[in-house]
């Protein structure tokens, strides 16, 4: 909030209430110079004194137009400071006036300097406690030791309130629109950083992504090794692309196309499906916990297809309910017959055992030649999780 | 209603597929995976839609066009799809599996959407699906669909679905999810207890209330269409 914060419209703002400030003091000054000047001549020779007062005066807020201009802020304790002052001025002024004649110049002094307390002052509270404690000095100071009229007193006393009360609201309402500007900014800022990001994701996606994909596939390579490279450096390149690299809507995406980069080494092509979460946030309903299971479950599966299946590509799909995470892996491959063949360690510690033991459900359907399918549901953490879109569409979920 | 299905054509008859794709790379790859299945035959290979000799006398027309998205450009090529459309199957093949493109594609009129990611075996797949009349539908478009056609009764109440607006049946809904899963179109059909044909349908049904949910984009494609003495 400090030297580096102050170009931003909050601080033009502070910047401007601060020259507001300034000027109004100015202004104050001016007024009681050319009003002592033009009594010069009824203070009857006492002039040094009436001289040391403004002398002290015009020191006093010589000091504080420079904070004010030097920090391009009032801070809420020099306008404290700055009340003690003027009421000290209030009495001081009444005296010298009753001792030596002259104008009571303290008051119209006092009321213009009073708009700082409304700006130097945050809190309504605060401001009116300050212009109350001004007015009981302004009472003191020409009611009581300048014996003015006390119809003239109340009037001139109240008179404060408005000037306070209304340079507060003005400031209250500049330093909202501040930082509401500010706020507007700064979504600006990061909606272009956002579509410029966009912009460089696309170029890649579309230009060396797919000279990638392609050579991955192709014949052209035929170093099976530097082949695996490239297939892998695509998946990852459309991960970083995709934006499911880093930390979008969980880690979860990003683990899962980790592991369809590791397995593209291997010669599994895994089409990573998860359309319908694109650009939601339903992913960070997982907890960690729950994502892990899900990873290692997945992860195990993918082995599984690259061991047993006898293809070469898979079907990797995630979806959501508005309770649960859907997460499906599916090959066309060899399949097996649930009944003879008794579910491996892999399926049954790797798989089973880790989704269950993180609340979640698994449900396997193979045949032998017919491919295998595998459903994991995981429930999201907080209970029920709603999102647009999504409801409903599990409603007929073929079995 | 029945039997637009994907079958395989003729052995006699080779399915001709013509590539649209400005990048060298990837109508390589196009060509090579293509070259690998015996019912299919590559007849041209151009890098933008206005070196097609659609129209010569002497050409093979092919039975599909296998068209690139993004054709030298930032903006997805939509507006050449419905024109091409009138005479062709056109099956959009891009690196861009983004949603809008997808049903940009299909509203222009494309009959099936892969995305250069896709398996070699899917690729195949796809272009007889398109070849036979059908409407190729991946795992990914079928999500992509789904979240579509899902959205618009949650939306505009039950008013939009009797007016016969574009909500998907619950079989219907069935069917691309099981198709979303992964699975053929035989195999979906299997597991609901029905014929393949019937998914088949379910399928094209699916595909007409894409159209149907997007009247503006129907009014445009029209407009589009209209120029010189289109019948439509």
């Amino acid at each position: 909030m400090r030297a580096a914060a102050r170009r931003d419209a909050a601080g033009q703002t502070e910047f401007t209430l601060a020259r507001a400030v300034v000027l109004f003091r100015v202004a104050a000054l001016a007024e009681i110079a050319v009003v002592t000047g033009n009594n010069a001549s009824g203070y009857s020779g006492h002039g040094a004194v009436v001289m040391a007062l403004l002398a002290v005066i015009a020191a006093e807020s010589a000091v504080l137009c420079t904070a004010c201009l030097r920090a391009r802020r009032v801070r809420s304790w020099w306008a404290v400071a700055d009340l003690a002052f003027t009421i000290a001025v209030l009495a001081a002024s009444a005296m010298v006036s009753v001792r030596y004649g002259g104008l009571y110049v303290a008051y119209p002094y006092s009321v213009i300097c009073s708009v700082a307390f409304g700006v130097g002052l945050r809190r309504l509270g605060a401001v009116l406690a300050a212009t109350a404690v001004l007015a009981a000095g302004y009472l003191y100071g020409g009611g009581y030791l300048h014996a003015d009229p006390a119809s003239h007193v109340a009037v001139n006393a109240v008179t404060y309130f408005p000037n306070t009360v209304v340079a507060w609201a003005v400031s209250r309402q500049m330093r909202r629109l501040g930082r509401e500007l500010d706020a507007s900014r700064s979504r600006e800022a990061m909606l272009a950083r956002d579509q410029e990001r966009l912009r460089h994701a696309r170029m890649l996606h579309d230009r060396v992504l797919q000279t990638m994909e392609t050579l991955a596939r192709g014949q052209w390579i035929t170093d099976a090794a530097l082949k695996a490279r490239v297939a892998e450096e695509a998946v990852w390149l459309r991960g970083l692309v995709e934006g499911t690299g880093e930390a979008a809507g969980g880690d979860l995406l990003g683990q899962l196309s980790k592991l369809a980069a590791r397995v593209a080494r291997d010669g599994l092509h895994v089409e990573l499906n998860y359309a319908t979460l694109r650009g939601s946030a339903i992913l960070g309903a997982l907890d960690s916990h729950r994502s892990a299971a899900l990873a290692g479950a997945v992860s195990e599966a993918l082995t599984n297809v690259v061991k047993h299946a006898a293809t070469a590509s898979a079907v990797l799909r995630l979806t959501a309910t508005p309770a649960a995470l859907i997460v499906t892996v599916l090959d066309q491959g060899r399949g097996f017959n649930p009944a003879t063949q008794p579910e491996g360690m892999g399926l049954k510690e790797s798989i089973r055992g880790r989704i269950t033991e993180a609340g979640g459900t698994v449900r396997i359907d193979t045949a032998p030649g017919d491919g295998t399918y595998l459903e994991i549901t995981m429930p999201f953490a907080n209970g029920v999780h709603r999102e647009h879109g999504l409801g409903g569409s599990q409603s007929h979920h073929g079995r | 209603m029945t039997g637009v299905s994907a079958s395989l054509a003729p052995e006699s008859e080779l399915i001709q597929v013509t590539i649209v794709d400005d990048h060298p790379v990837a109508r390589r790859g196009l060509q090579s995976i293509l070259a690998e299945a015996s019912d299919i035959q590559v007849s041209a290979a151009v890098s933008t839609p206005a070196e097609l000799s659609l129209g010569g006398a002497g050409a093979a027309r092919p039975d599909v066009i296998m068209l690139d998205l993004y054709l030298d450009g930032d903006e997805p090529c939509l507006d050449v799809i419905p024109g091409l459309c009138q005479g062709y199957k056109v099956l959009v093949v891009s690196a861009s599996g983004r949603p809008a493109d997808v049903l940009g594609a299909i509203r222009a009129g494309a009959c099936g959407y892969v995305t250069k990611l896709a398996d070699p075996l899917m690729l195949v797949a796809a272009v007889r699906t398109v070849a036979g009349g059908g409407f190729a539908l991946s795992s990914q478009l079928a999500d992509i669909l789904r979240g579509e056609l899902a959205r618009v009764p949650a939306a505009a109440g039950t008013a939009a679905a009797a007016a016969g607006g574009p909500a998907l049946s619950p079989r219907e809904e069935e069917a691309l999810d099981l198709i979303a899963r992964g699975l053929t179109h035989a195999q979906a059909a299997s597991r609901m207890g029905v014929s393949r044909a019937t998914v088949d349908t379910y399928v094209e049904r699916i595909r007409a209330k894409l159209h149907v949910g997007n009247k503006a984009e129907l009014a445009r494609a029209a407009i589009e269409r209209r120029p010189p003495g289109g019948t439509r």
